[in-house]
């Protein structure tokens, strides 16, 4: 469905539906540069939320949880926050849900003597235990409830009212967890799919699930919706890289869209053959990319060079720049096929192909294969290096 | 080592001499026979030639009985002093010092005696053996660097000739390896040992250690992985144990549980509040009861006690009555007696005046009667309206609280039908979806069906592309046909090691032979050169035949000549080598139909492209043939589905396709078993929905219910307004007294008229009396007045007794033993209700407390739930995140330091590896020193000449530069001139390289200016390097005019002491007589 068939009459609450910033995320398995630059990305791609905001007329902003990685993030994660949310529009609200990785507890980042906290303008509000009302304008109502912990098995809509018999307002509720359907985390904060109806909301927003997704997926009652991370966080999260724009009509039908913000897409791939090795550094779409890249194949000497070469030419080295932005290369896998190799060596100067056989016959014995079979690529590769 | 002072006494010519040489270019000249010769002899004895050797007494002068004394100074390596002293001569006479110093002049003795020569030969390291051992030499003992260092004036030959391998002892070879090491070895093999050292370096120390250091990789590595192993062991900590946390959401818990507890008593307290509350109101309704029926029993008894009153009063008026009657026959009898007498009347008027009296006393107890009938009127009245008041509140209280339960009902009502709709709703939602779902699958199912007959023409098509392809593929398979038999890798590298070491055999044959026929007179001649044969006819003039390896002649047919190049071994070798190859690889090649093995490794590869191309097409033909039978089969399969698609579109009546078709499109290729399950799922959800539905009507329904009972008791309730029973009671009397007060108005009328009939008549009697006989009529009509009195009173009378008996009617339906009964049962009531009875104060403060109690119990599980999440904190999703990723970093960094380990490793078996064969195979000392000599002599010689050719005993086995030309005979064909400055040449690298002194004995005699002008100053640039003494008798080769010693001059150090010259016809002191 086409939000923008709606005609601007039948709109009457615009905003943005944004969660699971994880500001302060480190990425451990990567090289402390690229992670420093993923770290950084969490904090760059607030411009953009705010400019979807800016560019939609938003009428307020709600952060639907895990917008730090922990709840005592480091000055350098809530600083930079802290001075993008002064330079919103007054008359934007901007809502701030503790998630279940950011919880509200009493040395959190959310306690009111927390210099976050105490910079925060009037116009953002932290969503405090147990709940808060918090009404836009005179046609619609936000019920928030925040996490106090890092796991519970309460559903956080329980404590939202009901719908009162008369109350025709716009209802929207703001909770983090996990609905029912996702196995596994049922005491994550576990949301009745029917929340929604239960509860009498024409919309709810929830964090947690670093992809969008539409709860329930037949999409026949008022939306449940998880927007995702703005930057992906991880391998696997297809859809993530989003917020969600959500108008409300005067029926109270609430209409979504995404927008795309992340700068960065995070990729998987695995070559078994130097064709798709070579495909791969033909690829045009490498920049913005975090790349794990799982290289399992044996190949000749000569072949392995060029497969080398290549893994260079996609990391880069002190000498020039990767053509992949962030490439987390596991090549454990990639190994010498030395059935070929006196072949290959038969330029070199005998006492060298002597070396060869030598490290062929060790190659033989099992407990030194992985160790004769890497001596024998250095010698290759120093071989022709000195030839 | 370099020689520093030489002392010559006594050996042959020279009676004695002294030489000081300078550390680099020593040029010594003098004439013919002054000696140079013998003092190279000396320094020859000094170094090599044990004292007791029988050559000793060469030295000696013959036609004197002294001994030769040889002393020779020299330092070591390490710039240490030493000095031999030697002297030869006849048994006891013959000795020798081996001798140490300090400052060059004092010396202290070392060895003495054989033992000089030991010390000596382990100095020079010159590959000979230790005297007296076994294998050791007699006499001047030779090796390769004694002939090269210290070569005679006539030994050219011999320097070029010789050989390492003949060395007795390796010192000579040690040496030299070690010296020339680095240029011995293969280039290339040397820059990856290089390398391969380099890189071990990076990871092990010097004695093999692994390093630890900032910058070693291992570091590096164990660093992260401790790194990330000291992370996860801390998150296993607050995974594990957070036991400050549980100790406070355990002491949190237990104050729970006593707020808890503290909330229930309070709870407890309000109800037992309530319930003395209740007890209270309980009481109080009964004791209104009570006070209801005793009253109502008192009104009973006042009905009973009215009606005694009512019999008394009945008995009053049936007296009155008789009195009327009486006082009617009274009046007949005053009739009567008036007529009869005045008197009479008189008394008749008395006894008129009497009944008048009694009339009056009867009226005014009439009256009296009648004030306490109003004031028990008014008094039944208060009381009936304090009772209707009383019952009018009590009514209030229970319509109220009827009206109350009747809303807390109604809103519940409200709430469960808000919550039945809402079930209802989602129960109709989720049967949509249902229906939704079970279409979905059945347009799926539908659309299965629809395709499958499109997809059934489609495979039975690509069924037929296939078998076209595989016939395709057949018939190359069998265009292909089997495959020559072709040899195996194996036998390829066999027959080529073969080749290579038959090609190296027939190499070593040498660099061929050159016949020249001269016939004498015309002969018939044919050859065969290296297996090609020619036949030259007669031939007159002279003939050349060149052969690499064999010529074969036949010649005249008269003889037949065979000329064959190479040594015996050599020609062995390869006839050997010719014989395997005949043996082993020509069968190889003829079978392969080849005859080089170029051909055979290109026949080999196209055997094994052909293996490979029917490997694959056999295999696609398999592939094919294969994919038709699935094709087939498949077809099959989806014209059976073809066939259900009328029946499945039925399933999709009633649906908006479109729908449909969007909601499948959400399942993508496997849709069947998602759709399956959502469909599963959604009847689930239907049948959870309706039964929630169900649930919630039920409950509403039973709030309805609830809600009709509280109506009908709000309805149940009398109404307020309306008058109570005491009330109607009460109107019942005063209406009954109504009823009565007119018939008592009539009585008393009555009475006021009889009385006032009495007094008239009493008037009438007395005018009567006054008037007597004439008012007799009167006195009748007065008798029809008392009849009418009397009747009155009788009618009065029988209205009383109505009252009574409707009286004793009212006592008697008033069931005084069922009042009394209640009155009984309402005091036995309160008798059961406990006096313990409360105030509803009590109450609010009970429930007071009890909000307290719950506003603590909240704040407490508040603060609990904090403490929980504090200890979920430390576990949870997030925990478990970052445990997750720590792992895998952790995992990785130990995969890196493995991998790491590995390298190194392999570096290590590398550099290992490469050092082996370089110690086996790699060492080649002709290498080392060919390049440079061959440099030198092409500089030398304006590039005439091209390659030296050394072998690894450093053996000089050619020279190259001529195409058609063995190196050997280039060599062996070089003048005599050039062999000098060949084998100088390759004296000097030695000596160079050795950084050993040589000792040149005039051996440029045959060197032409211009090249003699070349190795002044090659010997001048050696001498930088190394000790170089020449003897010669003409110093102008080697120095210029003005460098030459002046006038009396011994000696003369030039270039700042890298040249120095000796006069020797100034140095040497010859014998008388004696020649040089």
């Amino acid at each position: 469905m086409n939000p923008r068939a709606e005609t601007e009459d039948d709109i009457v609450l615009r905003f943005v539906h944004t969660a699971d910033w994880h500001l302060g995320k480190r990425f451990p398995r990567l090289a402390e540069s690229d992670e420093v630059r993923l770290t950084r990305a969490r904090v760059e791609v607030l411009d953009r939320i705010f400019g979807a905001a800016d560019r939609e007329r938003a009428e307020v902003v709600l952060c639907a949880g895990d917008l730090f990685d922990t709840a005592e993030p480091a000055e350098m994660f809530w600083q930079p926050l802290l001075q993008r949310l002064q330079k919103t529009p007054p008359q934007r609200p901007i809502v701030l849900l503790p998630g279940n990785h950011d919880p509200h507890l009493p040395d959190s980042v959310w306690a009111r003597a927390h210099r976050f906290r105490q910079g925060l303008p009037a116009w953002v509000h932290v969503v405090d235990p147990p709940m808060l009302e918090l009404p836009i304008g005179d046609h619609a109502v936000l019920y928030g409830v925040p996490c106090t912990s890092t796991a519970g098995a309460n559903d956080p809509t329980a404590s939202i009212p009901v719908r009162a018999a008369g109350d025709a307002r716009i209802r929207i509720g703001l909770v983090h967890g996990t609905t029912f359907d996702v196995k596994g985390y049922q005491m994550n904060f576990p949301i009745s799919q029917d929340a929604v109806i239960e509860r009498g909301l024409d919309y709810l927003a929830i964090g947690d699930t670093h992809s969008f997704r539409f709860v329930p997926a037949d999409r026949l009652v008022p939306p449940t919706i998880y927007p995702g991370a703005p930057e992906p966080t991880s391998f696997g999260e297809d859809d993530a890289g989003n917020v969600a724009i959500v108008m409300v009509t005067r029926q109270r039908q609430a209409r979504v869209r995404t927008e795309r913000v992340a700068q960065w897409t995070w990729e998987e791939k695995r070559v078994t053959t130097l064709a798709e090795l070579r495909e791969l550094r033909l690829r045009s779409d490498l920049r913005g990319r975090v790349l794990r890249l799982l290289v399992e194949m044996a190949l000749p000497a000569d072949e392995l060079e060029e497969a080398e070469r290549i893994l260079v030419e996609l990391k880069g080295d002190s000498a020039q720049t990767g053509r992949v932005d962030v490439l987390e290369l596991d090549r454990e896998g990639l190994t010498l096929d030395s059935s070929n190799l006196a072949a290959l060596c038969q330029d070199l100067p005998p006492v060298l192909q002597r070396a060869v056989e030598r490290l062929v016959e060790e190659e033989a014995k099992p407990d030194r294969a992985e160790v004769a079979r890497r001596a024998l690529m250095q010698l290759y590769r120093l071989a022709k290096q000195a030839s | 080592m370099r020689f520093s002072r030489l002392v010559v006494e006594s050996v042959r010519g020279i009676a004695s001499a002294e030489v000081t040489f300078g550390p680099g270019l020593n040029v010594l000249y003098g004439p013919n026979d002054l000696g140079k010769s013998t003092l190279a002899a000396a320094l020859r004895a000094a170094l090599l030639l044990p004292v007791h050797s029988s050559e000793g007494a060469g030295l000696v002068t013959w036609d004197r009985d002294e001994p030769a004394r040889v002393e020779l100074t020299l330092l070591d390596d390490e710039e240490r002093i030493w000095r031999v002293c030697k002297t030869f001569g006849d048994g006891p006479r013959a000795s020798a010092e081996w001798a140490y110093s300090k400052d060059g002049s004092s010396f202290a003795t070392d060895a003495k005696g054989r033992e000089v020569d030991g010390k000596l030969r382990a100095l020079l390291r010159w590959g000979i053996p230790s005297p007296g051992g076994k294998g050791s030499p007699h006499g001047l003992p030779e090796s390769f660097l004694a002939k090269v260092l210290l070569a005679e004036q006539t030994e050219v030959d011999d320097i070029l000739a010789r050989s390492l391998a003949a060395d007795r002892d390796e010192t000579g070879k040690l040496r030299l390896t070690s010296a020339l090491s680095a240029l011995a070895q293969d280039p290339t093999l040397k820059r990856v040992i290089d390398a391969a050292q380099e890189q071990v370096d990076r990871f092990y120390s010097a004695n093999g250690k692994r390093r630890a250091g900032a910058k070693s990789p291992f570091k590096e590595a164990a660093d992260q992985v401790a790194r990330w192993q000291a992370e996860l062991d801390a998150l296993h900590t607050r995974e594990a144990d957070p036991r400050l946390t549980e100790d406070r959401v355990s002491t949190l818990r237990e104050g729970r549980t006593t707020l808890v507890l503290a909330a229930a008593a309070a709870a407890e307290a309000v109800q037992v509040a309530s319930e003395r509350w209740q007890r209270a109101q309980a009481r109080s309704v009964v004791q209104a009861e009570l006070g209801k029926a005793e009253e109502a029993l008192g009104a009973h008894d006042r009905l009973a006690q009215e009606l005694a009153e009512a019999k008394k009063r009945l008995v009053a008026l049936g007296e009155a009555r008789a009195a009327t009657e009486k006082a009617l026959e009274e009046a007949d009898a005053s009739l009567a007696a008036g007529d009869a007498t005045l008197a009479e009347a008189k008394d008749a008027a008395t006894a008129a005046k009497s009944a008048d009296h009694a009339l009056q006393r009867e009226r005014e107890q009439a009256e009296h009667e009648k004030k306490l009938a109003d004031l028990a009127l008014e008094e039944q009245r208060g009381l009936a309206e304090r009772t209707e008041k009383e019952r009018l509140a009590r009514a209030e209280q229970d319509l109220l609280r009827a009206l109350a339960t009747e809303k807390t009902v109604l809103a519940e009502l409200e709430t469960r039908t808000n919550e039945a709709g809402v079930a209802e709703r989602l129960a109709v939602a989720r049967a949509e979806g249902a229906r939704r779902a079970e279409g979905v699958f059945a347009f799926g199912k539908w659309q299965e069906a629809d395709a499958a007959e499109k997809k059934a023409a489609k495979l039975v098509g690509e069924a037929s592309t296939i078998d076209e392809q595989a016939g395709e593929a057949e018939a190359a398979l069998g265009s292909i046909g089997e495959a020559r038999a072709v040899p195996t890798r194996e036998q390829l590298a066999a027959v080529r090691a073969l080749e290579r070491k038959l090609l190296a055999a027939e190499a070593a044959l040498g660099g061929g032979v050159e016949v020249r026929i001269r016939p004498r007179k015309a002969i018939g001649l044919s050859s065969t050169t290296d297996g090609k044969t020619a036949d030259h006819g007669k031939v007159v003039d002279p003939v050349v035949l060149e052969a690499d390896r064999k010529l074969e002649l036949r010649i005249a047919n008269v003889v037949d000549l065979e000329i064959e190049v190479g040594g015996a071994d050599a020609r062995k070798q390869a006839a050997t080598l010719r014989a395997r190859w005949e043996d082993e690889a020509a069968p190889v090649l003829a079978a392969a139909g080849v005859t080089t093995v170029q051909e055979l490794d290109a026949r080999i590869l196209e055997g094994e492209q052909a293996t490979e191309w029917r490997r694959g097409l056999t295999e696609k033909l398999r592939t094919l043939r294969e994919q038709a039978r699935q094709g087939a089969a498949r077809a099959e399969e989806l014209k059976r589905v073809a066939q259900l698609a009328p029946s499945r579109e039925k399933a999709l009546e009633g649906h908006d396709r479109r729908v449909l078709a969007a909601a499948f499109a959400e399942f993508g290729e496997q849709w069947e078993v998602p759709a399956q399950q959502r469909g599963d799922a959604a009847k689930k959800q239907v049948e959870a929905a309706k039964a929630a539905a169900a649930e919630a009507v039920r409950v509403r329904d039973l709030k309805a219910l609830e809600a009709k009972q509280a109506r009908a008791a709000v309805e149940a309730l009398p109404p307020v307004a309306e008058p109570g029973r005491a009330a109607r009671e009460l109107a019942e009397i005063v209406q009954a007294l109504a009823a009565i007060e007119p018939k008592r108005a009539a009585l008393q009328e009555a009475l006021r008229q009889t009385l006032a009939a009495a007094q008239e008549q009493l008037a009438v009697v007395e005018k009567t009396v006054a008037v007597a006989v004439a008012a007799r009529e009167s006195a009748h009509g007065k008798v029809l007045v008392c009849q009418k009195a009397r009747d009155d009173a009788r009618s009065e009378h029988d209205r009383s007794q109505g009252l009574v008996l409707e009286r004793t009617s009212q006592v008697e339906k008033g069931d005084r033993p069922a009042l009394q009964a209640r009155v009984t049962q309402c005091r036995e009531a309160l008798t059961v209700l406990s006096e313990d009875v409360g105030t509803e104060a009590e109450v609010l403060v009970a429930e007071e407390r009890l909000q307290r109690a719950d506003r603590d119990l909240v704040s407490l599980t508040r603060e609990l739930d904090q403490a929980e999440g504090a200890l979920q904190r430390v576990g949870g999703a997030p925990l478990r995140e970052e445990l997750t990723r720590v792992t895998d970093a952790l995992e990785l960094a130990k995969r890196r330091s493995a991998s790491i380990d590995l390298d190194a490793q392999a570096w290590q078996l590398l550099r290992d590896t490469l050092r082996e064969v370089e110690k086996t195979e790699g060492t080649h000392l002709g290498r080392a020193l060919a390049a440079p000599v061959t440099e030198r002599l092409a500089e030398l010689t304006g590039q005439r000449y091209g390659a030296v050719e050394i072998d690894p005993h450093l053996q000089t086995t050619g020279v190259g530069g001529f195409a058609k030309a063995a190196a050997a005979e280039v060599l062996e064909a070089l003048s005599v001139g050039t062999k000098d400055q060949l084998a100088t040449l390759l004296r000097l690298a030695i000596a160079r390289h050795l950084k050993a002194t040589l000792l040149l004995d005039d051996h440029l005699v045959h060197t032409d200016p211009a090249r003699l002008e070349w190795f002044r100053r090659a010997l001048r640039e050696t001498a930088t390097a190394t000790q170089v003494v020449v003897l010669t008798c003409r110093p102008e080769d080697y120095l210029g005019e003005d460098e030459m010693p002046k006038e009396g001059e011994t000696m003369r150090s030039l270039a700042a002491g890298s040249v120095q010259v000796v006069n020797l016809g100034r140095a040497i002191q010859r014998q008388t007589g004696r020649p040089g």
